[in-house]
């Protein structure tokens, strides 16, 4: 399992990163992420929908209720180019994030 | 059977319960639900199942309302004209919050700010009052230049007057450059104006024509200059005009009363309301004597008659004039002395002479001889002092209510710090909400101030108006006020919520009452004590009004009507309007006397010796009576007899005196005495000694009093048979008219004379009473919220106790404890405050009540009373819930 803190702080660029893909709603971007994650990232409860919300406050997402066909009215989000900025921005963090922490943990897992 | 549907709907209104969940999320909740359940159906769950688990597994609705209030917060756009470009972003934010939280908690909210409204409403009438007397002959130009001349004389007893000598002005005047200008002012009784047919009965002033440089009453026609220019000239009030003239111009017509024929010179525009002495006509000084007396009277050192004004230069000192007055006048009075040969000259020159300031004689100014009665500078400050304890009472009362709501919102403070909020966001958040409750109750006081004027009108008598609350730094001084209780009733809940650690928050944790003291309880207990104290002070009040209404004045008062009879045509028939008043059946007995009876002015002073030949120097009151005044009024004679008709030589040399003045000239044997009392150049024999009865205030000690006998005089009592006063008044009437044809004699029931005296002490009591009420109204919205948030609190106790058999009535008992605890430790510091005070106040008086603990053990049940009937409801509702209820809740 994925601690709170870092699950907190990865909420916003998985969510853009999955809808820099396309269209989506609540239920399946939450459906894509367990899978993505293999389980680890659990956002089982509908907490997701506030973080959503706070996206679309600030620009970075859109928003619109649509019935696909044979479906229910959903409310489906789309990045906007703020968001892809935002997304890229994130990226870049996270890349050289991912890689200084690489860096410290090589020689430690090699000395094991 | 289960419903899915249905479920769904029951879980939907269980998220509808967060004011912070908005329709569009609730949707798409909805929709998220859905989906999780007919995935979970798929995966070979029922129905029902499904439901549970995937209802489980979504956020409560309390938390899911946090994430997107601060969700909408924290992402909010700034639109270009949005203020959060103006104010801090965090200012602004708490703003906002603080208008979402007040919408959401309404009945909470309008406890709070309807409290403070009518404290603040409460402040402000108080207020308005309180600036109204203090603004009293303001409307002068220079009026700070202006003063009075008073004197003080400390015989056997003290003395006092603001009337002087008439040669005084010219006199200072002449010697001290630093005075500018004077005028003189007589009061004089309604007198009869007669134009053509008109008649009307006014009282006005006699001025010298100086009196339009030293005062800026306004003139509607005419100029200040040449009002009172001509001898002959007379100034009328607009209303008096308009009564004698109709609509013609009255400006050079003619007016002929007592005094003589008088050519209208000028009109007055209305006199303001807060003017100390008003008046109807204005009448040279000059024409107050005949010619042939005038240079005599008006030159008279030893007839304290006329109020005299003095403009000071700028550059002039009130104390150096002062202090230069008193040895100019005590010189004069010496050579007086030594000129005439007459020793009592030298008791003048005792005679302590001072000035007071213009604007300060309204409140200030308590002498035995005023133009008109003054206010009360310690009614005001009393209720400057009310009014402060309210506004004290409504902040206590927003501190309980935020308080009480503040523990509703620990979750919400332990998200906000958990989410970064800092310490100093929080009490910004905390104070913003107190600010726009305050905000909120000052619009809304001067709504009820508006609502309440018409009565408070009524209450205090004076012609107070909403724009008063506008004018000069009232404003300023209202919004500060409202500032300064937002920011005492939101700083001490902001400090304490600010200060709880996050996690303690989040856990809800409660700060455990019993560690160390809870501010709260000694709030409530501060509460209780100033309402206490406020209630005691208007029943004492009360007590006192009462006790000097029934109080034995020595004489029988019921149903004398006094008879003002000295205009012209009546004077010289006063025997035959006696005569005919005797006559009438529904009059009893007539008699008359020559000063108004409750109000006997007429006073002198004069050395006599005592037994033990001891020089005592006598102030006195004098008036004449009728031969059978004793027994009209029912005044015993203790030592001697009665004035006689038998005996000649009664009416002119005989006098009464009464037990204060025998006490006090220090006589075993007063009867027999004679001694010339009234400087007349005769001797006066005392016949007679009678019980002492009240002649002035009954705020004053019975002074002693001469009374000689002058049948006849010139005001007539009349008895009027029990129950017949409007009867014997209509026979009045008619008597007095058969005599003076057409115009209405000045007829007074002794018993409202009583009253209007009184009325001041009457009012103060009502408006006492009425903020009394107030605060015990105010106290009660405070202890209902404690009430509230008490139960909240102790829901699960009582839960537990209930389940382990406790019954209702025990329960109530153990929550209800702590207030009786409150009320009884507030009467311990409200009793001696308030008995400090009132006690005070009763030596206003020289008769006063006893402060009995009456008054103080029927506030402290009213206080009880409506601690119980407040705080019981909600007890009540907690301690007869169901405990399975009230358990799982937490």
């Amino acid at each position: 399992m994925i601690s709170k803190n870092l699950a907190a702080a990865s909420t916003k660029p998985i969510i853009l990163a999955l809808l820099s893909q396309g269209e989506d709603y609540g239920y399946q971007i939450i459906q894509k992420v367990k899978t993505l994650s293999g389980g680890t990232l659990d956002w089982s409860d509908n907490m997701l929908y506030p973080v959503l919300r706070r996206l679309e406050e600030t620009g970075l997402v859109v928003s619109r209720w649509r019935i696909s066909a044979g479906e229910r009215l959903r409310k489906y989000y789309r990045i906007t180019e703020t968001g892809r900025e935002e997304l890229e921005a994130e990226r870049r963090q996270w890349s050289g994030l991912i890689r200084s922490l690489q860096l410290v943990w090589d020689p430690l897992l090699g000395r094991e | 059977m289960f419903d899915l549907n249905r479920a769904i709907i029951g879980w939907r209104k269980s998220l509808q319960k967060s004011p912070d969940i908005q329709e569009t999320d609730l949707a798409e909740l909805e929709s998220h639900l859905r989906d999780e359940i007919e995935a979970r159906i798929e995966r070979g769950l029922d129905p029902e199942a499904a439901f549970r688990t995937a209802a489980a597994d979504s956020a409560p609705a309390a938390e899911l309302g946090v994430e997107f209030e601060l969700a909408r917060l924290g992402g909010r756009r700034r639109s270009f004209l949005s203020p959060a470009r103006f104010l801090s972003a965090s200012l602004w934010k708490s703003i906002l919050f603080g208008f979402r939280k007040m919408r959401r908690t309404k009945g909470q909210a309008a406890l709070q700010v309807g409290g403070l409204a009518i404290g603040l409403a409460a402040f402000a009438l108080i207020m308005l009052y309180v600036r109204y007397e203090r603004s009293y002959d303001t409307f002068h130009v220079g009026a700070e230049r202006i003063f009075r001349v008073a004197f003080e004389i400390t015989l056997e007893s003290t003395t006092s007057g603001a009337i002087v000598p008439a040669p005084l002005a010219p006199f200072l005047l002449e010697r001290l450059p630093e005075i500018r200008t004077a005028t003189r002012v007589v009061p004089q009784d309604p007198i009869l104006l007669r134009s053509g047919e008109r008649g009307i009965r006014n009282a006005g002033i006699f001025a010298d024509a100086g009196f339009f440089k030293v005062f800026s009453f306004p003139l509607r026609r005419g100029t200040p200059e040449q009002a009172l220019s001509d001898l002959d000239s007379i100034v009328l009030s607009r209303a008096l005009a308009e009564k004698l003239f109709g609509r013609e111009d009255p400006l050079g017509r003619i007016l002929s009363c007592s005094l003589g024929d008088f050519k209208v010179t000028g009109i007055l525009e209305d006199i303001p309301e807060n003017s100390h002495f008003r008046f109807e006509w204005i009448i040279p000084l000059d024409r107050r004597f005949s010619p042939d007396r005038r240079a005599e009277q008006m030159g008279r050192w030893n007839m304290d008659d006329y109020f005299t004004y003095l403009v000071l230069d700028e550059r002039a000192e009130a104390r150096t004039v002062e202090s230069k007055m008193a040895p100019l006048l005590r010189d004069q009075y010496r050579n007086l002395a030594r000129t005439s040969g007459k020793d009592w000259w030298n008791i003048r020159a005792g005679i302590r002479y001072f000035l007071q300031p213009l604007k300060s004689i309204h409140l200030e100014s308590h002498t035995n001889y005023e133009l008109q009665p003054n206010g009360n500078l310690k009614a005001v400050r009393l209720f400057a002092a009310v009014a402060f304890l309210i506004l004290l009472i409504a902040g206590i009362n927003a501190v309980q209510l935020t308080m009480a709501r503040a523990g509703l919102r620990f979750r919400e403070v332990g998200v906000r710090k958990s989410l970064g909020a800092g310490r100093g966001q929080l009490l910004c958040q905390f104070l913003g909400e107190a600010q726009l409750a305050s905000t909120a109750a000052l619009a809304a006081a001067v709504g009820l101030v508006g609502l309440a004027l018409p009565l408070f009108r009524r209450l205090t008598g004076k012609p107070l108006v909403l724009e008063g609350l506008l004018e000069g730094t009232f404003p300023l001084l209202l919004i500060m006020t409202a500032i300064l209780t937002g920011l005492f009733s939101g700083l001490f809940p902001a400090v304490r919520m600010s200060a709880i650690p996050p996690l303690s928050a989040l856990r809800r944790d409660r700060i455990s009452p019993r560690r160390g003291f809870d501010a709260r309880k000694i709030l409530v207990i501060v509460q209780f004590g100033l309402t206490i104290a406020l209630v005691a002070g208007g029943l004492v009040v009360f007590k006192q009004i009462r006790f000097i209404r029934t109080r034995d004045i020595g004489y029988d008062r019921a149903g004398i009507i006094q008879v003002r009879a000295v205009d012209a045509a009546v004077r010289g028939n006063r025997e035959a309007l006696i005569g005919d008043l005797k006559g009438n059946p529904e009059i009893l007995s007539v008699s008359s006397v020559s000063q108004p009876l409750v109000e006997i002015g007429a006073a002198g002073g004069r050395p006599l010796n005592d037994d033990a030949g001891h020089e005592i120097r006598m102030h006195f009151y004098f008036t004449g009576v009728d031969y059978n005044f004793a027994d009209f009024a029912g005044i015993e004679i203790v030592q001697g007899r009665n004035f006689s008709p038998e005996r000649s030589t009664d009416s002119q040399t005989a006098v009464l005196v009464n037990e204060a003045f025998v006490s006090r000239a220090g006589w075993a044997a007063p009867v027999g005495k004679r001694i010339d009392l009234l400087e007349e150049g005769v001797e006066n024999e005392i016949v007679g000694v009678v019980r002492d009865f009240h002649f002035r205030s009954m705020r004053e000690e019975i002074e002693p009093l001469v009374m000689t006998c002058a049948p006849n005089s010139s005001f007539v009592l009349v008895r009027a048979r029990p129950g017949r006063i409007p009867e014997a008044l209509g026979a009045v009437r008619e008597a007095y008219k058969t005599i003076n044809p057409g115009i209405e004699p000045e007829a007074v029931v002794l018993d409202e004379v009583f009253d209007r005296l009184y009325s001041a002490d009457a009012k103060l009591g009502w408006m006492l009473t009425a903020f009394s009420v107030l605060a015990v109204l105010l106290s009660a919205f405070g202890i209902l919220g404690l009430a509230a948030a008490m139960a909240e609190r102790r829901t699960k106790e009582i839960g537990v106790r209930r389940v382990l058999g406790a019954s209702t009535a025990a329960l109530c008992s153990i929550m209800l404890r702590d207030f009786l605890r409150a009320v009884l430790l507030a009467n311990v510091f409200a009793w001696p405050v308030a008995f400090f005070i009132m006690n005070d106040w009763l030596n206003n008086f020289t008769y006063r009540t006893r402060l009995g603990l009456g008054a103080f053990i029927a506030s402290a049940l009213i206080a009880l009373a409506v601690a119980l009937l407040t705080a019981g409801g909600h007890t009540l509702k907690a301690a007869s819930a169901n405990p399975i209820q009230s358990l799982r809740n937490e």
